[in-house]
Order: structure tokens, then sequence, then C-alpha cells
């Protein structure tokens, strides 16, 4: 009990990182990113290729420090949120949505096809944990703490930059794009910074999750656990609030794993209909709540709506 | 009395505009409504239509509320609205702006169209031009009588002449006179010309920032050297 | 030189059927301004209901093919008026999230009552007819074409000769304008629903007459949908066919360079193209 507790948490504090560098990305500053699943991706192979024992089957075998993975995790996402964002931040916000759409199947298809990188379908294994062999029966422990701190790290980060010079640059954006461009801000390069830095946050993310797991294959980041999950998670919680964001991720992923529990009593023979039936309710959740509170459980951060006037 | 606005607030989100504006038109009137830029002359006709919301203050059409009518249905009860800028479909043609004028009509009335090709001739010939590709005073036309199409009893203009040649502008304005008195159509129109306008009007007033200032007979405005000075540039 | 033209023809087919989705979507993301991501799964939905009514029920193709129609365009009334008609208050960027909620109920809709599993309309197989040149089609795609001609003409005289459809191309140009008008804004909104819903319930038929029947074929178009929308020019309908026709040659085409599991790749990147070249589209106006 205490250890599907601990497994439970960890999966959670995972999703809250990706929630977290949504929130940044939506949030904060209004960028429409459903391709967060690439984003995952891309972390959790970055991480997971440069920090395994080497083998024949596909690049990788590094074996470079666990620290290593995760800060390569994030400057790969980070560059590839810079190219995604140079053409379509200055359009519209919905082109942004499509775009980023495309660019996860994209990751999707190259993750899928190119053995020669990622293994294929395959996947990688024996990604590895790091002092597992120190710490053994405890490991998941040791885990769930390190995520903690990670999330704890990144909260403050947003934090402190959110109540930052930058950080009101980038609201006063979110509500009023005309006002900031006549203020003389480069709307655009604050915009890419924060798609930027949230891309680097769910980069961490996705590298976490691959040394918890040891193993990935592109069935992990199909758009439905990777992204829609994540969006319904800041819905929920409240957009432009990092604790919200944080809320949502708990409540959804109780509801969604929970669900799992009930479901997996039921006849082997209908376990897919059953999937189906939770990713409905995940779907109802989020129209009720965008139909009756728009601004999620906790509303919007104080901080984030008097902006315009200060 | 065909439209009475009554001690009006309204504006745009949290913020006020018109600051409690009363307004009337009598039957068969011409009435003009003049005032420097920003004083909230187009958000008044908004408001009339239903396209701001009113948060105090009412809006009568033969002595009913008309608060909570929606545009479609105002059109319906006669009203007729020609905005200020963007008022016709660009990629629509001359005539199927007209017919979208007379969209909630059940049935398709030939005659109005004719009316509205004798009233602007140049029209006629244009007619299976997308409304885009005309000239600020046809495009007007177009707007005019996507308008009157449905033979409105209250006609709102909002700058009819706006961005118009000289030579376009009188004779818009001697359109909405003609159409005045053959029709009998009341008119509250909004001008940047407001010489011109007050001199064919029966009334006016005069708004500044969101307040009436000054309300008279078009003439009696003409003439009032406090209004002169103050509004119409000496 | 046949491999061209053979990869032409399939593109043509390809295109005829994201032309017919990408109507809809151009046209209500013209009105409603903001880009349905339900369409693909409304796509599917219109074959699976075909696939109701012609397998499961016994019923002719033709007249599966129309009662599927009419049942998309009344799902689609019944998720507006539940979901999108409260949300058109807000920003528009909360009806998409909306529209993403909706794919996602409808897709594992389809899953729950009809199965993961693949299904065919017919099992049988089609020897395929030699047109000049060595260029092979199947008997299907030329009925294919046929039907998406035939409904594109109906489509295009709706939006020309009715006064809805022209009240609908009056909307796309300007909503404010058009309620002032005295258009009932959302009675069109609704008649809206029903041609989309209706030409992207064809398009998905069709693709379950070309290949088969998926819970995720019409997700799978979403991208190229999109494409074809922003390359024709968003809420020029017009604009949507010619997309789609370029999306799927190009796709088609593309294999000639790299491999075909890239194809979806390729209409991502005509879109980028597009959106840095002219973000207004071949035939769309400002936006
Ligand atoms: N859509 C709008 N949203 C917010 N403020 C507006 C809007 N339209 C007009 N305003 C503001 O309302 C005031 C009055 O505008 P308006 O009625 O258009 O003036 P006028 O027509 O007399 O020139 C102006 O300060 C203008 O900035
Ligand atoms: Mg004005």
């Amino acid at each position: 009990m205490i250890s599907y507790l601990i497994f439970f948490l960890i999966i959670c504090g995972i999703y809250g990182i990706m929630t977290l560098g949504l929130n940044l990305q939506w949030g904060y500053t209004g960028l429409f990113n459903i391709g967060v699943a690439g984003f995952w991706a891309v972390g959790a192979y970055t991480s997971a290729i440069l920090t395994k024992p080497p083998v024949p089957e596909h690049l990788g075998g590094f074996n470079l420090p666990f620290i290593v993975g995760i800060l390569a995790a994030a400057v790969v996402s980070g560059i590839i949120a810079f190219l995604i964002g140079i053409p379509t931040l200055r359009l519209r916000e919905d082109y942004l949505a499509i775009a980023t759409i495309g660019i996860a199947e994209i990751i999707r298809l190259i993750v899928k096809n190119e053995e020669w990188l990622t293994n294929g379908v395959r996947g990688i294994s024996g990604i590895p944990k790091p002092f597992h062999s120190l710490l053994g029966n405890a490991y998941n422990f040791f885990y769930l703490i390190l995520v903690i701190v990670v999330l704890a790290i990144i909260y403050f980060i947003i934090q402190r930059g959110i109540q930052s010079p930058w950080g009101r640059v980038l609201r006063a954006i979110r509500e009023d794009e005309e006002v900031a461009t006549t203020a003389g801000k480069d709307v655009f390069r604050y915009r890419l910074e924060s798609l930027i830095l949230g891309a680097m946050i769910m980069g961490v993310g996705g590298a976490i999750y691959a040394h918890f797991t040891s193993f990935i294959s592109p069935e992990a980041f199909k758009p439905m656990q990777g992204t829609f999950l994540v969006w319904v998670m800041l819905i929920i919680g409240g957009s432009g609030n990092s604790l919200g964001a944080l809320l949502g991720a708990l409540i959804t992923w109780s509801i969604w794993s929970g669900t799992e529990i009930l479901t997996s009593f039921l006849p082997s023979a209908i376990t897919t209909q059953a999937a189906a039936f939770r990713v409905i309710l995940i779907g109802v959740l989020l129209e009720v709540v965008l139909l009756t509170k728009p601004e999620g459980l906790l509303g919007e951060d104080p901080h984030v709506s008097s902006v315009l006037k200060e | 009395m065909i439209l009475q606005v009554k001690d009006v607030v309204s504006g745009y989100g949290d913020m006020d505009i018109l600051h409690g504006i009363s307004i009337e038109v009598n039957q068969g009137e011409i009435v003009s409504i003049v005032g420097p830029n920003g004083s909230g002359k187009s958000t008044t006709l908004k408001t009339i239509f239903g396209l701001v919301n009113l948060k105090q203050g009412e809006v009568l059409y033969y002595g009913d509320s008309i608060n909570q009518n929606t545009p479609d249905q105002l059109v319906g009860l006669g009203l007729s609205f020609v905005p200020q800028s963007d008022n016709v479909f660009p990629s629509l043609t001359v005539h199927e702006n007209l017919e979208m004028g007379a969209f909630i009509s059940k049935t398709n009335k030939k005659y109005r169209f004719d009316l509205i090709y004798d009233l602007f001739p140049p029209l006629k010939e244009k007619r299976k031009t997308q409304a885009g590709n005309l000239s600020g005073g046809q495009r007007q036309m177009v707007a005019f009588g996507r308008a009157l199409i449905m033979e409105p009893e209250l006609l709102l203009l909002d700058e009819p002449t706006a961005g118009l040649s000289p030579l376009y502008i009188d004779m818009i304005l001697e359109k909405v006179a003609e159409i005045n008195k053959e029709t009998g159509v009341s008119v509250l129109m909004v001008e940047q010309n407001a010489k011109k306008a007050l001199k064919m009007s029966d009334r006016g007033y005069v708004l500044a920032a969101g307040q009436k200032k000054y309300e008279d007979t078009g003439q009696a405005l003409l003439n009032n050297e406090e209004v002169a000075q103050l509004f119409l540039g000496g | 030189m046949v491999l061209l033209l053979q990869l032409i023809s399939n593109g043509i087919i390809l295109g005829c059927i994201i032309a017919l989705g990408s109507i809809g979507l151009s046209l209500l993301y013209g009105i409603l301004k903001f880009g349905n991501f339900a369409h693909g799964d409304m796509m599917t939905l219109g074959a699976y209901f075909a696939f109701l009514f012609k397998v499961q029920l016994g019923m002719p193709m033709w007249a599966a093919f129309v009662l599927a129609m009419a049942l998309t365009a009344f799902v689609a009334i019944i998720v507006d008026q539940i979901i999108y008609k409260s949300l058109r208050k807000s920003d528009s960027i909360i009806l998409l999230i909306g529209s993403v909620g909706i794919a996602l109920i409808l897709r594992n809709f389809i899953q729950l009552i009809w199965g993961p599993q693949n299904h065919f309309y017919d099992k049988g197989i089609q020897m395929p007819i030699k047109l000049g040149l060595g260029v092979r089609v199947k008997p299907n795609q030329i009925l294919i074409l046929v039907v998406t001609v035939a409904l594109v003409i109906l489509a295009h005289l709706f939006l020309r000769k009715t006064k809805m459809g022209k009240a609908m191309r009056a909307m796309s140009d300007n909503m404010d304008l058009a309620k002032v008008t005295g258009i009932n804004t959302e009675q069109v909104i609704k008649w809206t629903w029903v041609l989309g819903a209706v030409l992207t319930a064809a398009a998905g038929i069709l693709l379950g007459i070309d290949t088969h029947l998926s819970p995720s074929m019409g997700w799978n178009l979403l991208l190229p949908l999109f494409a074809a929308t922003i390359l024709g020019g968003i809420g020029s309908p017009y604009g949507a066919m010619l997309g789609g026709l370029v999306i799927g040659v190009s796709q088609e085409l593309s294999t000639l360079i790299i491999p075909p599991t890239y194809k979806p790749g390729v209409a991502f990147l005509i879109m980028l193209l597009m959106l840095l070249i002219k973000p207004t589209g071949l035939m769309g106006r400002s936006v």
C-alpha cells in the first residue's frame, strides 16, 4: 500500500513538473502549446541515450552521469522550442496550437521510425536508475524525494521569474499585447523566452520520467497521456497559478489512476472499453470545468490579474 | 416619439463611456449627434442597437423598452443601423449585400431591390461586383441600401460621410434628406461635418466626454456662439 | 513517369477526402473564429455511423451514407448547443480547448461502442482498373472522386444560391455587421455545423471505403485538414478545396524523396511555409 502511494506520488510529481511548464507557457504567457508530449519525449530520449551504457541496437551508450542527462534534456527541448517558436510566435495564438500538434506528431514519427537513434517501436530499456544499487528497496522513496526536490526548484524558479520585471512583462503581454508593444517591449522575444523555458521544464520532466521507469517507447508519448492529461490538470487547477497547477495534477492523476484501479477489477474482455470510458470521463470533466468554473479550482494568482492595474 | 434614450450609462467591460445620456427622436425627424472624437457618439448608437452593454437607464422604441432585444429582433421592429466603418460584406456581391439586409424577410420582395437601385443608380450596374472592390462612396451606398431594404422606421447612421471625397459628402447627405422626406423614415445621425449635419437636422445634440452638453434645434445650435466656438471650429 | 502519375492519382483521392473535411473546418473557423480540433473525430464518427447502418443494420450503402451524414450533423448541433454555445461568450481559445475535449470524448465513445479494431464496409477485394499510361485505380476510388465532385458542387450551390449559404459567407466576412444587419446568427451557426458535419462525415465514409475504419482515422487526418485550411485561407471554403488537393498530392509525391511514414510531416511543413510566407493563405482575406 505504502509502496503504491509512493509510486503514485512520483508519477503525480512528474505530471506536476509538466503542468508547471505548461502553466508558464499558457497560464502566464498565453501560449497555446498542445505538443507537451513531444517535449516530454525529447527530454526522455535525450537523457536515456546519453546516460545508458553502450548497446549495439541504437545510438547511445555515453554512460554520462544522470545530472548531465537531465541538463541535456532541458537544452535539447529548449532548442526545439526555439525552432518552433521562430516561425509561429508572431502569428495568432491558435496557429501555435496547430504547429505544436504538428511538431509533437513529427517527434513521435521520428521516435518510432529512426531505429538507429531510438530503437524504434521496441523502445529503449535499461535506462540507468541513479544510485539504484546503493538503495535497493528504499529506491522509490529516494526517487520521490528527488522528484519533490526538482519540483520545488522549478516551482521556486517560476515564482521568482513571475514576480520579477520579466514576469510582469509576460503577464502584460498576455493581458494586452498592444499595450505591451506600445510600451516598447519586444513581445516576440518575451514569448519565445517563455516558450523555451516552459519546454525546458517539460524536458526535465521527461528525463525524470525516463530514469524512473527505466524503459521508454513511442507508446508512452501518445497525445492522451502526454498532452491532454496535462492540459486537463492545468485547467482544473487554475491556469495562471502554480499551486493550482500542482493541485490540478494531483486531482486529475487521482481520478485517472483511481479509475484505472477500479476498472482493473473488470473482466479482461472489456478492458479496452473501460480505458475508453476513463478517457471520456476525463473529457467530460474538462467540459464541465470549462462551463462551470473556467478559472479553475484555485483561480488565477492575484499577482497575475492585477497586473494592468499596477 | 419614436425613440427615447433615458439616462443611459454604458461602456466596454468595467469602463463606463456614457455617463447618463438622454436623447429623443420624434417621428419623421432628422436628429444629429455631434461632438469631438472619442466623446461617445458611436457608443451611443451601439448601445441603442444592443451592441454595447447597457448598465443603467432605458432605451424606448415607440414607448416600449428594447433593452433586452437582440439586433436581429430590432431589425424586425423597424430599426436599422449603418456602422461607422466596415459596413459592407466585402466578399459578397452588391446584390447579396442587399439580400443580407432582408435576411429576416421570409419572402423575396423584388420591388424592394428595385427601390434601392432607383435610389442609388450606380449600384444597379455593379450588382454582381464584390463589395470589397467598390470605391468608398459606392460602398457607402451599398451600406445604405442594405440598411434601407427592410423599409425601416428609424435609421441610425454613424458618420456616413467619413473618408469620402467632398463631392460624395454632399451627395450622401442630400440622399439622407431625400430618403427622410420621401419615405418618412426618422434618422438619428452621428456626423463629423457638424455644420452641414446640423443645417439639415431638425434637432441636434452635442456630446463631450460621454455627457450631453447641448441640445436644441439644428439651427439654434448653429447660431449658438459657445457651441460654434467649442465644437464647430469657430 | 508511371510512378509519378500513379502518385498524383493517389494524391487526388486523398486530396478529395482532405478537401471535404477542410471545407467545413474552414467555414467554422471563419465564422466562429476557432479551430475545431474535434473535426477529425467528427469525420470518424460519420464513418462509423455509416458502418452501423450498412454493416450492422444491413442497409444499402447510399442510404447508410445519407443517414450517417444526417446523424453526424445532429450530433454536431447537440454538441454546439450544450458546449460551444455557452463557451462562445469567452475567448476563442477556450472554445479550442473545449473542442479538444470533445475530440477525446468522440474518439473514445467510438472505441467504446465499436472497439479498437479495424472495420470494413466491404470485405471483398476490388480489382484495379488500368487507366492509360499504366496508372491503376480501384473502382471505389473513381466513386470517391465522383461523390466528392458532386458534394463540392452541392456545397458551392448552397453557399452561392441559398440565403443561408450567403449568410454564412457574410458572417465569415464580418460577424458584428452580420448581427447589425439582422442576420439570425445563432440559426446560421447551426446550419454551419450541419454543413461542416455533413461534409466531414462524407469524407470519413469515403476514407473508410478507400481503406478501412479505425477509431483514430480522423484524428490522424487533423493535421492535413488544418494544413489545407490554412493553405487555402481561413474562412474560404474554395481555398480549402484547393488546399486539400495540394496537401493530398504533395503528401503522396513526397514519398519519392522521403520515407512514407513521414507523410503527415509534409502537410505540417507546407503549413509552416505558408504561415511564414503568406499567413492569410492562397485565397484568404486578412485574418
Ligand atoms: N470596443 C471598444 N472597447 C473599449 N473601448 C472602446 C471601444 N470602442 C470605443 N471605445 C472607447 O470609448 C470611447 C468613445 O468611443 P466612441 O463612442 O467610438 O467615440 P466617437 O464615436 O464619439 O468618436 C473612446 O475613448 C474609445 O477609446
Ligand atoms: Mg465614432
